[in-house]
C-alpha cells in the first residue's frame, strides 16, 4: 500500500506526518459513555473486578473537574466527545513481523521498528490505535522467568500479579485523565523481572496513532522484583490531521528493594496531539528509579515523571529534554517524594523554546518528617532561541524534615553570540552552529540514551532546528 | 482606641474614618469603590499557589475593630528621642500621626512628608496620580480592605533633583487589643530625587491581638532613587498582611530590604516593576522565624521595559516549629528585551521542627535575556558548630554566629553602615531573646 | 498510648456514627474522623498526608477509609498507607462509648502540633 499524501499538512517537516488508509475490525463511536466503556470491557472479555474499576473510574472522570493550574486554554479545548476513544485494528496480535497485516507492518517498518529489534532490544511490542498488534521477547530472557507482553494479555495470562499492582501507585481518583484512561484503557505493556534477573537489552514498545480523532490509552505496569535490573523504552509517533488526537496513558513503576529500573521515553507525537500522562513509580529500599524522558512533539504535552522513594536508600533520578517549537507548549517537570530515611535524588531538566515554542518546568520536590540524611538536587536549564518563545520554571520544594540537603538551581538564556561567532569562525554555518549549540546543551540527556536513540533524537533535533536561521 | 470584643466592619467605618481626618471627597469615593470591591470579592483561591501554604480566612476582619482616627493630626511636633541624624521622622500610634517633623533644609527644598489624608487635600494632583497605582483596590480583597480603611497613613514626596542625604524613619505602633491598623504608604521620589527611607512596624514591645493589614507603594519617576528598609517587628499575636510594590521608571532604581521577626502569622506580597528602560532593583529578604510563627513571603519582579536588572536575595532561618513559605517570581515580558534577573532563597533549620517551602518561578517571554535562581534548604552545620565549640564557644554561642554568617551575605549588600548596624541590632535582639536552649 | 491519664472528650452521641460511615470533629484543635466498622469505633486524623484531604469525607471500605481528593487509602485501625498518592501513615486515637456517648482521647503533642499558636 502506499502511503497517502497530507493533504493538510502542517508541519512539513515531521517525518512521521503520514497516515495509512483507515482500517479497522471495531471502531467505537465517538465520544464516551458507560456503553462504550462496558464495550470495551466485554470485547477483551475482562474478569468483572476490572469492568467494575473501568466503571468506577468513568464516574469518576466525569465528576472530576479539569485542572484548574497549566495551559487552561489549550485544556479547556479538548472536545472530549469528537474523540474515538477504542478502535481495534486487527483481529489477532503477532509474534513473528510477517503475521502483522501488511499495511501496519510497512508503518512500522518506516518507523524502522523490526530493524532496530534485530540490532540491539531484547523484545519489542508495538501498539497501532488501542491494541498491541506485534509482539516478540528473546527466547533466553524468557526463560529467565521475564514477562514482557501487552497489559491485555498481561491481565489475562498473570491476572493476580496484575490484579496485586495495578492502579495502587495511580488510583483513577488521582487525576481527570488518570481516571479516563483507568476507564477505557487498552494496550500499554505488562512487565515483570524476577528477582535478581538482569535484562541486559532494552525492552522497547512502540506506540503509534493512525486515524484522526483517535483517542490512545495505553496502560503500563512495570515490576522490577528484588534485585533485578530492566530497562524499558517507548516511542511514539502519529500523522498530522489538522483535527487533535488525545494520548493520555498511565504508567506505573514498581522497583522492589535492590532494583533497578529505568524508563526511557522519546515522545515524538505529530503536532496535533495533546499528550497527558500520568507516570508514577515506587521505589523501595535501595532501590533505583530512572525516568529519562524526551519531548520533541504534540500540541501540549503534561507530563510530571515521579518517583516516590518508600524505602531507606532508595535512589530516583529524573533526566528530561523538552523542545518546543512553533505552536508548542511542552508543560514537563518532575516530582520526587522522599520518605524514607538516607534516600536521594537528582532531577536534570533541560528546555528548548523556540521560534514561538513554550517549555515549562513544572516540578515538586517534597520531603516528609523523618526521611533524614536525605539529598535532593534539581537543575533545570533553559534555552530560548527566536522570537516568541517562553520559557517558564515552576518549582516547588516542600521541606518538613531538618536533616536534610534540598538544592534547586535554575538558568535561562539564549545561545551565546561568542559561541556562535566562535563555531562560525571555525567554518560553521549559522544553522550548523546552533544545531551544534543545542547538541551540546542536550548532551547530558543523549549520552543516556542507547546509540540508536541518541542517533535518531539528534536527527529530529536537527529537523526541528531547521530553517531557524533567517 | 478602645475596641470590643465582637464587631463587624462595615461601610460605616469607611464614613468615619473619612469624616474624622477630614478627606476630600474624592477620596471618600476612592475609598468606597475599594470597600466594594472588597466586600464582593471571595476569598483568595487556596489552589491558586500564592494561598497554598496560608489561610485567608486569618486575614478576615472579624473578631477586630478598625482603627479609626480620633481628630486631625498635631502639625509639625517632633518627636522626643530622635534616631541617629535623620532628615525627617513620622510617628503614627493607633493611627494617628502624633508627631512628624522634617529637617528644615529638606523642607525648604520641597520634601513633603505628612498624613496621606491631608496630602489627599493639599497635594491632591500628586496623591491622586499615584494612589493605588502599584497597589490598588484592584491587586486583591485584603489590598482592597486597606484601601477601604487605612488611617494614619503617610505620605512622602522628594522632588525633582533632591537629594536627602540622610534618613527618614517612620513607625507604625500600635498597642490597642482586636484592633485592625491599615497602614498604608505612599512614596513619591521625583525626576533624578534620591531618598533612604526606614520603616518600622510595631506594638511597641506589647503583645495585643492586632490584624495588620499594610500597604506600601511608591512611583519612582526617571533616573531616582530609593534605599527602603522595611523592619516587620510586631509582636507574638499580631497577625500581619502586607503588600509592597514600586514602579520603577526609566533608569530608575531601588533597593529594598524587608527584615521579618515579629508577627503571629504573617503574609507578605514584596515586588517591584521595571515599567521604564534600564531600571534596577534589588531586594534583600532576612527572615527569622521561632516559637510558631508563620512567614509567608512572595516576592516578584516583573520586567515590562528592556535593559532592566533584578537581583533578589531572600534568606530565612527557622526554629522552634516556625515555618516559612517563599514564593517568587521573575517575569520578563515579551516587550523586555535584554534584561538581566537573578533570584536566590535560602533556607537554614536550626532544628527538626519547622518547616520550610520553597516555590520560585521564573516566567521568560523574551529570547534575549540572562536569567538565573536557586533555592537550598538545608539544616545547620554540626561541623561548624563542633568546631566553634572547639575554640570555647558555647553551642548558643556557635549557633548564633552560624545564624549571622547565614545572613551576613544578605546584609553585606547593604551599603549605609549605621542602617546596616541598625538591623543587626533587632536580629540580635531576637537572637538573644530566644526561648529556645 | 502514654501511661498519663487520658482525657476523654464527648464529641457525639453514639447512634451520631452509624455502622459504615465517619463523622468528623474538632477536639483541641485537632481534626477528626471517627469511623464505626462491624459496630466497633475507630478514630483517626482528619487530614490526607498527601494533600490535606478531607479524610472523613471519604468513603469506608472496611477498614480502608479513602480519601476523596486523590484516592489515597489508609487502614483506620494502624493509620498504615493502604493506597498511594500517599506515602506516610495518619495519626490514630484512642476512642470509648460510655452511655451513649462516643469520647475521644487526644494526646497533648497531637493539640501541640495542631495548635497554630494563635490565641486568637
Amino acid at each position: 500500500m502506499s502511503t497517502q499524501p497530507n493533504d493538510l499538512n502542517i508541519n512539513d517537516e515531521y517525518k512521521y506526518g503520514f497516515h495509512d488508509p483507515e482500517v479497522s475490525v471495531y471502531k467505537a463511536e465517538r465520544g464516551l459513555s458507560v456503553d462504550v466503556v462496558r464495550d470495551i470491557s466485554a470485547m477483551k472479555k475482562e474478569p468483572k473486578w476490572m469492568t467494575d474499576f473501568r466503571l468506577r473510574s468513568f464516574d469518576i472522570f466525569e465528576s472530576k473537574p479539569m485542572p484548574r493550574w497549566g495551559n487552561q486554554e489549550l485544556l479547556n479545548s479538548i472536545d472530549f466527545d469528537e474523540i474515538y476513544y477504542y478502535l481495534k485494528p486487527t483481529e489477532q496480535q503477532g509474534t513473528s513481523w510477517d503475521d502483522v497485516p501488511e499495511y501496519i507492518k510497512n508503518t512500522f517498518e518506516k518507523l524502522g521498528i523490526p530493524q532496530a529489534e534485530r540490532k540491539f532490544l531484547a523484545g519489542v511490542s508495538a501498539q497501532y490505535e488501542s491494541e498491541v498488534v506485534y509482539h516478540s521477547l528473546q527466547k533466553e530472557i524468557e526463560e529467565q522467568g521475564v514477562i514482557f507482553t501487552d497489559m491485555d494479555t498481561g491481565l489475562r495470562e498473570h491476572e493476580e500479579l496484575v490484579k496485586k499492582y495495578f492502579a495502587k501507585l495511580i488510583p483513577p481518583e488521582d487525576n481527570k485523565f488518570a481516571a479516563l484512561n483507568s476507564a477505557v484503557w487498552s494496550g500499554g505493556s505488562f512487565v515483570y523481572v524476577p528477582p535478581g534477573v538482569e535484562v541486559t537489552m532494552p525492552l522497547q514498545a512502540y506506540f503509534r496513532i493512525n486515524t484522526e480523532n483517535m483517542g490512545q490509552f495505553e496502560r503500563t505496569l512495570i515490576i522490577a522484583d528484588e534485585g533485578s535490573r530492566v530497562h524499558y523504552i517507548e516511542g511514539c509517533t502519529a500523522p498530522t490531521y489538522v483535527s487533535d488526537a488525545l494520548h493520555s496513558a498511565v504508567v506505573e513503576l514498581v522497583a522492589l528493594p535492590g532494583a533497578h529500573l529505568r524508563y526511557t521515553t522519546i515522545q515524538n507525537w505529530s503536532k496535533n496531539v495533546y499528550n497527558l500522562v500520568t507516570k508514577r513509580a515506587v521505589a523501595h529500599e535501595n532501590a533505583t528509579v530512572e525516568w529519562v524522558d524526551g519531548n520533541l512533539g504534540s500540541k501540549l504535552t503534561m507530563k510530571f515523571p515521579c518517583v516516590n522513594l518508600v524505602g531507606e536508600g532508595a535512589h530516583g533520578e529524573i533526566l528530561s529534554v523538552a523542545f518546543s517549537n512553533e505552536g508548542q507548549h511542552q508543560d514537563a517537570g518532575a516530582k520526587i517524594y522522599h520518605a524514607a530515611p538516607r534516600t536521594t535524588s537528582r532531577i536534570t531538566s533541560k528546555s528548548i523554546s523556540k521560534d514561538g515554542g513554550r517549555s515549562s518546568y513544572r516540578g515538586m520536590v517534597k520531603v516528609y518528617p523523618g526521611a533524614v540524611g536525605s539529598k535532593v538536587h534539581v537543575e533545570c536549564d533553559a534555552l530560548l532561541m527566536g522570537t516568541g518563545s517562553r520559557s517558564d520554571t515552576y518549582p516547588t520544594m516542600e521541606v518538613a524534615e531538618e536533616q536534610v540537603q534540598v538544592e534547586h538551581e535554575a538558568r535561562v538564556s539564549k545561545v551565546g553570540d561568542e559561541q556562535l561567532f566562535y563555531l562560525m569562525s571555525r567554518g560553521l554555518t549559522e544553522e550548523e552552529a546552533l544545531v551544534m549549540v543545542v547538541n551540546g546543551f542536550i548532551e547530558p540527556f543523549v549520552k543516556e540514551l542507547p546509540m540508536e536513540y541518541a542517533v535518531e533524537l539528534n536527527r529530529l533535533i536537527q529537523l526541528e532546528m531547521e530553517g531557524s536561521v533567517g | 482606641m478602645q475596641a470590643t470584643a465582637q464587631s463587624s466592619v462595615s461601610s460605616d467605618h469607611v464614613r468615619a474614618i473619612v469624616q474624622a481626618a477630614g478627606e476630600p471627597e474624592w477620596l471618600a469615593q476612592w475609598r468606597h469603590a475599594a470597600w466594594d470591591i472588597y466586600s464582593a470579592a471571595p476569598l483568595p483561591d487556596r489552589v491558586a499557589h500564592l494561598w497554598r501554604y496560608s489561610k485567608p480566612e486569618k486575614f478576615l476582619p472579624d473578631r477586630i475593630t478598625p482603627l479609626v482616627p480620633n481628630g486631625t493630626a498635631p502639625e509639625g511636633a517632633a518627636p522626643d528621642d530622635l534616631p541617629g541624624d535623620p532628615a525627617a521622622v513620622a510617628v503614627v500610634e493607633d493611627a494617628v500621626l502624633q508627631s512628624c517633623w522634617v529637617d528644615p533644609t529638606c523642607r525648604d527644598a520641597g520634601v513633603v512628608l505628612m498624613d496621606l489624608g491631608t496630602a489627599a487635600r493639599q497635594h491632591e494632583d500628586l496623591v491622586r496620580a499615584h494612589l493605588g497605582t502599584a497597589a490598588g483596590a484592584d491587586s486583591g480583597k485584603f489590598e482592597a480592605l486597606n484601601a477601604a480603611l487605612f488611617a494614619g497613613g503617610l505620605f512622602l514626596y522628594v522632588p525633582r533633583n533632591v537629594k536627602v542625604d540622610k534618613p527618614i524613619h517612620l513607625f507604625q505602633r500600635t498597642r490597642a487589643d482586636l484592633a485592625g491598623l491599615f497602614a498604608r504608604l505612599l512614596i513619591v521620589v521625583d525626576e533624578g530625587a534620591e531618598v533612604t527611607l526606614f520603616d518600622e512596624y510595631s506594638n511597641d514591645g506589647e503583645d495585643p491581638r492586632v490584624l495588620a493589614n499594610s500597604v506600601v507603594e511608591g512611583a519612582l519617576l526617571p533616573n531616582s532613587r530609593l534605599s527602603y528598609f522595611n523592619v516587620q517587628r510586631w509582636g507574638d499575636r499580631t497577625r500581619s498582611h502586607a503588600r509592597q510594590r514600586f514602579l520603577l521608571q526609566r533608569d530608575a532604581s531601588v533597593t529594598t530590604v524587608n527584615i521579618g521577626l515579629g508577627g503571629q502569622y504573617n503574609k507578605a506580597d514584596l515586588g517591584n516593576v521595571q515599567q521604564g528602560g534600564n531600571a534596577q532593583a534589588e531586594m534583600i529578604g532576612v527572615i527569622f522565624g521561632g516559637n510558631r510563627q508563620h512567614f509567608d513571603n512572595h516576592t516578584e519582579h516583573v520586567h515590562e521595559a528592556g535593559n532592566s536588572f533584578s537581583d533578589m536575595d531572600f534568606k530565612v532561618v527557622l526554629e522552634d516549629q516556625a515555618r516559612s513559605v517563599y514564593t517568587g517570581l521573575i517575569r520578563i515580558d515579551r516587550s523586555a528585551p535584554n534584561c538581566e534577573a537573578y533570584q536566590e532563597n535560602r533556607n537554614l533549620m536550626l532544628d527538626p521542627t519547622c518547616r520550610a517551602e520553597s516555590i520560585p518561578e521564573l516566567e521568560i517571554l523574551n529570547e534575549e535575556v540572562r536569567c538565573t535562581h536557586g533555592a537550598t534548604v538545608g539544616p545547620i552545620d554540626e561541623e561548624q558548630i563542633y568546631y566553634l565549640r572547639t575554640r570555647g564557644l558555647r553551642e548558643s554561642e556557635a549557633e548564633r554566629l552560624i545564624v549571622e554568617g547565614f545572613f551576613g551575605p544578605a546584609m553585606d549588600r547593604i551599603a549605609d553602615d549605621e542602617i546596616r548596624d541598625l538591623l543587626w541590632g533587632y536580629i540580635d535582639a531576637k537572637l538573644a531573646g530566644r526561648t529556645r536552649r | 498510648m502514654s501511661t498519663t491519664t487520658q482525657t476523654w472528650v464527648e464529641v457525639a452521641a453514639s447512634d451520631a456514627i452509624p455502622d459504615g460511615e465517619a463523622r468528623t470533629f474538632t477536639v483541641g484543635g485537632v481534626r477528626i474522623a471517627v469511623a464505626r466498622v462491624e459496630g466497633e469505633l475507630f478514630a483517626v486524623q482528619d487530614l490526607c498526608t498527601h494533600d490535606d484531604g478531607p479524610l472523613g469525607e471519604g468513603q469506608l471500605q472496611g477498614h480502608a477509609i479513602q480519601c476523596p481528593r486523590h484516592g489515597a487509602q489508609f487502614d483506620i485501625r494502624t493509620g498504615e498507607v493502604l493506597l498511594m498518592p500517599a506515602l506516610v501513615p495518619i495519626d490514630t486515637f484512642p476512642v470509648q462509648e460510655q452511655d451513649g456517648k462516643v469520647q475521644v482521647s487526644v494526646p497533648e503533642a497531637a493539640r501541640a502540633a495542631a495548635d497554630s499558636g494563635d490565641d486568637w
